[in-house]
């Protein structure tokens, strides 16, 4: 027991972490898709509590929100904006497809040259 | 539907996101985990029962080969490996705001003492090896951690927990409480207790429904927790709810015989070992009055529930810290009572719900309780809590000595 007023609270349970597939970077795969779903949300409720202070406050209806229409020049930023992230969040997947673009065809098996 | 938990003066104070990641884990727990049970139970009956039994010929049920079956499906994988990860984020939620506040959550309770109740600690208890082994519930750090002088952590952290964990069923978390209340007044309808016990008692959230039940009544509460007593007891104050908290084993306390009326505990039993629980059976006998009253509440055991909701339930002792779990649902709860002194027809083994009547809201709330107190317990439990209920020296076998 320490009289320290900043203790470091323990983060971690005692006792077994049960795995439930027989490769555990399926359940670590799992975890972080949780908390990046719970991460969206908290981000999505915040942007939600933003909407509604400005609202609140006369600074600008949610209804503009919802009614918002971007203008040609803003519409090219958004869709380079949803690619950028899906970009991201898939990035494993497309370095893999692009090492394969990038292989040496001799490497490629079965392939008659 | 989700009801806000009710507020105190002790609770941790939470930002927007740290509110809201809690929030997201009540809901994750109340819509994606029914949800993929709900799934799994029908992939059970449709698909995986009928093509076991049509290729072996043999009959699906016996919750262990249940269970290697059911795990053989992607599908079952990922709802236990969610229900996993919501329980350890549930956690990853509630322990920061508690570790910045800790100071203050400190002198608060220390400051919270309106003499309404008391808290008598015992520095020297030997804490059971049972609650200390894992740290049940995977709340990190355990039940009985004590991190820094009059540390109120664990507490803090549970009061939280509880009000997620059943969903927001209740906003005043005395939900356990009032099903055994509700269960007395429907069979002993002139129980009117002076004294009563309510044993790991935890935060003392239960505790609340036997204090506003029989206002007059003395009320103890025993947990070995340090930090969940002192929070409890700065809780109980700030309520101003009437409890007395003391730091005692459930096993031996220091209570002279016959000291109670009505003793109590509330999903505790899965908690203890097969060694301690029928030790705290005896001890419910020393300390209850002639003619008083105790009763434990739990999930059914095994025998009670059909061979589905025995995986369902056992899966507890797999994925949740609880060691206990599975072997308390296989124990003989009557021939315990007995041998701890009771007379056998004063042993009871019921439901919440069956003594509701034909009161179908009653029920309801039975069932909704049993489901939002109970762990891993599917929607829709048909049993509700089971309540092992023992009545203290009275009886033809009595009267005739």
């Amino acid at each position: 027991m320490s009289n320290d007023e900043n203790v470091k609270l323990p983060r971690v349970a005692k006792g077994p972490r049960p795995m439930m597939f027989e490769d555990e970077a399926n359940d670590i795969l799992l975890s972080m898709n949780v908390s990046l779903l719970n991460e969206l949300i908290v981000t999505r409720q915040r942007l939600d509590a933003v909407e509604r202070l400005l609202d609140k406050n006369g600074v600008l209806k949610q209804s503009e929100v919802n009614a918002f229409s971007p203008d040609e020049e803003a519409a090219d930023q958004r869709e380079t904006l949803r690619e950028d992230i899906s970009n991201r969040v898939f990035y494993l997947l497309l370095q893999q497809a692009e090492r394969a673009e990038n292989a040496v065809p001799e490497e490629a098996p079965g392939d008659d040259i | 539907m989700a009801e806000a938990q009710h507020e105190h003066a002790m609770m941790t104070n939470r930002s927007h996101d740290e509110a809201e990641r809690q929030n997201n884990v009540r809901t994750l727990r109340q819509s994606l985990l029914r949800k993929f049970a709900a799934g799994s139970r029908e992939m059970f009956y449709r698909e995986i029962k009928p093509g076991f039994e049509k290729q072996t010929g043999k009959a699906l049920d016996d919750y262990r080969q249940i269970r290697t079956e059911m795990l053989k499906n992607n599908y079952m994988k990922f709802q236990m490996g969610f229900h996993r990860v919501v329980q350890e984020l549930m956690f990853e939620s509630l322990i920061p705001p508690v570790e910045q506040q800790l100071p203050d959550l400190v002198e608060k309770s220390k400051e919270m003492n309106r003499n309404i109740g008391t808290l008598d600690l015992d520095p020297d208890l030997e804490l059971p090896r049972y609650i200390t082994a894992v740290d049940i519930h995977c709340q990190p750090g355990g039940y009985t951690a004590d991190h820094r002088a009059d540390d109120v952590a664990a507490g803090a952290i549970y009061d939280r927990a509880i009000h997620i964990y059943n969903s927001g069923a209740s906003g005043m978390t005395d939900m356990a409480g009032r099903t055994i209340t509700g269960y007395l007044d429907a069979v002993f309808p002139d129980l009117k207790p002076v004294r009563i016990l309510d044993m790991g008692c935890t935060i003392g959230h239960s505790t609340a429904a036997y204090v506003k039940r029989w206002p007059d009544a003395d009320v103890h509460a025993i947990d070995v927790g340090p930090a969940l007593l002192r929070y409890g007891h700065a809780r109980a104050e700030a309520l101003g709810l009437k409890i007395h908290f003391s730091q005692q084993s459930a096993e031996h306390t220091k209570f002279e015989d016959g000291s109670f009326d009505l003793i109590v505990s509330n999903i505790l039993a899965h908690e203890t070992s097969t060694k301690s629980w029928p030790t705290i059976i005896k001890e419910c006998h020393r300390l209850l009055k002639t003619g008083g009253v105790m009763i434990h509440a739990d999930l059914p055991q095994l025998d009670e529930i059909d061979p589905y909701r025995q995986f369902i339930y056992t899966n507890e002792t797999h994925y949740n810290n609880e060691p206990f779990w599975t072997k308390y649902r296989t124990l003989d709860l009557k021939k315990i009572a007995t041998e701890a002194g009771f007379l056998p027809e004063n042993v009871i083994r019921d439901f919440s719900q069956v003594k509701a009547g034909k009161d179908q809201a009653k029920i309801d709330e039975a069932i909704e309780t049993s489901r939002a107190v109970g762990h891993g317990a599917p929607a829709g439990s048909p049993l509700g809590m089971a309540f092992i209920v023992g009545i203290q020296g009275i009886g033809a076998e009595y009267e005739q000595r």
